[in-house]
């Protein structure tokens, strides 16, 4: 079918496409999933937690990293591509604070990287990164975002969006259950969060990752006890309406 | 090369490197072989065509298959009757004990309910000049003529030829074939041309083919490294309703978790994506 077009990055096939930035995006699905929700006063991140080996040491294997006080990141895809571009951001974060004296804006270290990422698909003897990643912050004005950016280079905001393994499916149940109601309630804005994770997350808490950023404050992640509570409370949540469509019939 | 002196020297080209022929690595395979246990080798003295007789054979080929197979399938009364052996690679590690899901093995077993149903875990990589010597000794003890041959297998969606990109088809998905001999038909679709069967499948197939017996290929493409996660080995869930496979199976109410926890040892080392 690529009949050879995927060779060079910089080819373009007769029908449109640049195959190697299309493989890239695949390698992205090989990631396990991350979830990005914006609520009105919070942003949070969940992420599906990969089981480590029984040596390893489970601080070392992280799939969302701070890039300054105020942005936050979780990624989808290949590892070592990751701390990559992570290195870079933190650095660009740091010199933007030098150079102009704020903080840099969600969306200022997005594009930044949005960059980065498609300068490795116009130019030769190189590769682009297989990774997609969300960026969640606040500007220094105290609004929340949710970026999200792609291997191709592209970039958007979301209120709430998903990348990783099965990322289409938990994006439909983001589209049916987000609503400006539970984006104005900070413990709804983390179980949405955690909802759709447990759409494709089998094993519960021990198996998550979750980091919230509220306005003002650092990045908090979640105790394992915390995201329990949490999904105790929405497992009875389900029961509940079971019980009610139960009735109803 | 005769001197002025008249000595004779060796003549040495400086354009090849003479040195390069004691290197040589002999990269030599031998043939796969069947090793029956003591039980059976003395059963088959007793057997005038030294055949087991054969009704049932399931043939799991690569971790995916095996796992699905050793957990949804095999879960009953089985023991084992024989090893099939191909060479291991210098990287190939195995467990003391040979039987974790990411050992490089390949075991018949035979059912003790029914003597006439075997199943064969081959969680091996048998080259490709190995399998018509694979597929010949796993036959030469069994009589297979009138027996139900169910291959499974798995293969990289990248090897999958169709019309739409398969970055936009749902996997892992199934594929089927079967010989002429068999009457029904596959479950899911049959494999579609261009595509091609390759390795111990094919030859599998080629062989029963070759022998009018009845035999089918559930082929599974998936896009998980190495060929194995949990979404791969649950895709084969819907053998279990087919014939011959749903005659022989009882409901094993661990599979889940058992086909997570095989999922997540050959996960576990693997943080090349995250």
């Amino acid at each position: 079918m690529s009949d050879r077009y995927d060779r060079a990055i910089t080819v373009f096939s007769p029908d449109g496409h640049l195959f190697q930035v299309e493989y890239a995006q695949e390698a992205v699905k090989k990631g396990s999933t991350a979830v990005g929700v914006r609520g009105d006063n919070l942003v949070v991140l969940g992420v599906e937690k990969k089981a480590v080996a029984k040596l390893q040491e489970e601080r070392t294997v992280r799939k969302i990293a701070l890039l300054d006080e105020h942005v936050a990141l979780a990624f989808a895809g290949l590892t070592a591509d990751a701390r990559i571009l992570i290195n870079r951001a933190r650095i660009e974060c740091q010199s933007h604070k030098l150079t102009v004296e704020d903080p840099v804006t969600v969306e200022y270290i997005t594009r930044h990287i949005a960059q980065l990422k498609q300068k490795y698909t116009q130019s030769n003897g190189r590769r682009p990164f297989g990774l997609s990643s969300l960026i969640i912050g606040f500007d220094f004005d105290g609004t929340p975002h949710l970026y999200q950016t792609d291997p191709s280079g592209t970039y958007h905001e979301w209120k709430a969006n998903t990348i990783g393994r099965s990322a289409k499916t938990v994006r439909e149940f983001l589209e049916k259950h987000y609503t400006d109601e539970v984006a104005v309630s900070d413990t709804e804005t983390i179980k949405l969060a955690l909802k759709a994770l447990l759409e494709v997350v089998q094993s519960g808490a021990k198996n998550m990752e979750v980091a919230v950023m509220r306005r003002g404050k650092p990045l908090q992640m979640l105790e394992s006890e915390e995201i329990e509570k949490y999904i105790t409370e929405i497992e009875k949540e389900r029961e509940e309406e079971a019980e009610k469509k139960k009735q109803k019939k | 090369m005769a001197t002025f002196f008249g000595e004779v020297l060796p003549v040495i080209s400086r354009a090849v490197d003479d040195e390069e022929d004691e290197d040589e690595i002999i990269s030599e395979r031998c043939d796969s072989f069947i090793h029956w246990s003591s039980r059976i080798q003395g059963a088959l003295l007793h057997i005038p065509n030294k055949k087991l007789e054969c009704n049932i054979l399931i043939v799991a080929i690569g971790p995916a298959a095996v796992g699905f197979t050793d957990t949804c399938i095999k879960h009953g009364d089985y023991y084992l009757v024989a090893n099939i052996f191909s060479g291991l690679k210098d990287d190939d590690r195995q467990t003391l004990t040979q039987n974790a899901p990411t050992d490089k093995t390949c075991y018949l077993y035979r059912s003790n309910e029914d003597a006439s149903t075997f199943i064969c875990l081959c969680n091996m990589d048998v080259a490709v000049e190995q399998c018509y010597a694979w597929v010949n000794e796993l036959f030469s003890g069994l009589d297979t003529d009138d027996a139900d041959v169910v291959v499974l297998n798995t293969s990289p969606t990248s090897r999958f030829t169709c019309e739409v990109p398969t970055s936009d088809m749902p996997c892992p998905f199934l594929r089927g074939l079967k010989t002429n001999k068999f009457s029904g038909v596959p479950f899911c679709p049959v494999l579609e041309q261009p595509n091609l069967v390759t390795g111990l499948a094919a030859q599998i197939l080629t062989y029963c083919q070759a022998y009018s017996m009845k035999a089918l290929l559930y082929q599974c493409y998936t896009k998980a490294r190495k060929l194995v996660d949990l979404e791969t080995m649950k895709a084969f869930t819907p053998c279990l309703e087919s014939t011959p496979i749903r005659d022989i199976i009882r409901k094993n109410p661990e599979a889940d978790k058992q086909l997570r926890d095989i999922a997540q040892k050959h996960e576990v080392q693997d943080t090349l994506y995250l």
